[in-house]
């Protein structure tokens, strides 16, 4: 009998301990709340982007909008993946020199994302694609290379916040090829709950608040 | 000799009971009382393609410092912001890995030379960081990464030419 009211009297200071604990944790993290207005999104426009080459790099202008972003360049190979490299615009321009060897390598299916894969893995490339050469050879043969704002693949937070309201898989917004060969996203304002995350979530302001309840 | 050693237990158990509370404190001081269950499986390191450890946010989240050095290894940026950032910070200069500030007094290279990171202060690692919620993803916990990333860029925020708070 006694063991028992000495055990449970322990049990009852580490279940205190604990809940003090767990009451501390959620008072500690009470300011990290988002907050989601509801209003429609609205969609950056893709970038336009003009291509200079040179012997051993290509220089590419940009708006001056773009200062300071990072951006994807990409090129289109011939198995119709995606190279792309993960670039920052300075006073309005990005180069891209020879050896610059691209950060991801995305499959299509379709119009449709089928897979990506992360070409630097900490210190180490697991394959080198020289981007200087997939820019240029995708001239040379006519194929789809320029600026990506929008961090797709490797970003899906939109597409997380609109799968966190809408269940099935028919969401107001969706990320396709565009026929410039950039992923951007396609949205269908009729099925859009006015939720509010993907502009809060959208790291690269793609998608921003357009403030109006009809979305003007 | 028994209670010498029962001494010694004791003794043990009440330093490794105030190491651990020590530790929960300081998680719960930095605001991030989620990292006690980090247990470091590394699913996360490999899912930034800026080359973060999220692992190192984490150690800055533990530590209760901002100014831990973390991995960031391929941050491309221009020498001279990078210096201007941290002069202590670390890059791939020319082949080498040295500090910012010793690429341009010791190496040479011109300040307008794109370099790409190596180790950088957890704070300006957050301030590079894309907030694309990779690493949350990767997370096998489910363990909110964004959250101290979003605390240590709104304490101090890096050099806003090279924010990417976009």
């Amino acid at each position: 009998m006694q063991v028992c009211l000495m055990i449970s009297k322990s049990a009852l200071k580490v279940s205190l301990i604990l809940l003090g604990l767990t009451v501390a944790a959620f008072i500690v993290q009470k300011s990290f709340r988002e907050e989601f207005p509801g209003n429609y999104p609205k969609f950056a426009r893709p970038v336009d982007a003009n291509f200079e080459f040179f012997n051993r790099q290509v220089r590419i202008a940009v708006p001056d909008e773009l200062n300071d972003f990072r951006v994807f360049v990409f090129a289109h190979d011939s198995r119709g993946h995606m190279q792309a490299i993960i670039k920052q615009v300075v006073d309005g321009t990005i180069e891209v020199r020879e050896g610059d060897y691209a950060d991801i390598d995305v499959r299509f299916d379709g119009s449709q994302v089928a897979g990506f894969e992360i070409l630097k893995r900490m210190d180490n490339y697991t394959r080198e694609t020289d981007m200087f050469n997939a820019l240029k050879e995708a001239r040379v043969n006519g194929r789809q290379a320029g600026i990506q704002r929008c961090l797709y693949p490797l970003c899906t937070r939109c597409i997380e916040g609109c799968r966190s309201v809408i269940s099935g898989g028919d969401l107001p917004l969706e990320m396709h090829r565009g026929p410039d060969g950039a992923i951007q996203p396609v949205y269908s304002k009729g099925k859009c709950p006015r939720c509010g995350k993907c502009f809060v979530w959208c790291p690269v302001n793609v998608i921003t608040n357009t403030k109006s309840l009809l979305g003007k | 000799m028994k209670r010498t050693l029962i001494k010694l237990n004791t003794t043990m158990m009440v330093v490794l009971v105030l190491f651990l509370l020590a530790i929960v404190a300081n998680a719960l001081a930095s605001r991030q009382p989620w990292v006690l269950f980090c247990y470091k499986c590394k699913a996360c390191n490999s899912s930034c393609i800026l080359g973060i450890d999220p692992q190192g946010f984490v150690d800055a989240a533990l530590a209760g410092d901002p100014h831990v050095y973390i991995y960031a290894t391929n941050v491309k940026l221009q020498l001279s912001k990078a210096a201007a950032i941290d002069p202590d910070m670390i890059v791939t200069a020319a082949g080498k890995k040295v500090s910012a500030r010793a690429a341009l007094d010791e190496l040479h290279i011109s300040p307008a030379t794109e370099v790409v990171t190596y180790q950088v202060q957890a704070r300006h690692a957050a301030g590079f960081c894309f907030r694309c919620g990779a690493c949350e993803r990767a997370c096998v916990l489910g363990l909110p990464l964004l959250r101290e990333i979003s605390q240590l860029r709104g304490k101090e925020p890096v050099d806003a030419s090279v924010s990417h708070d976009q």
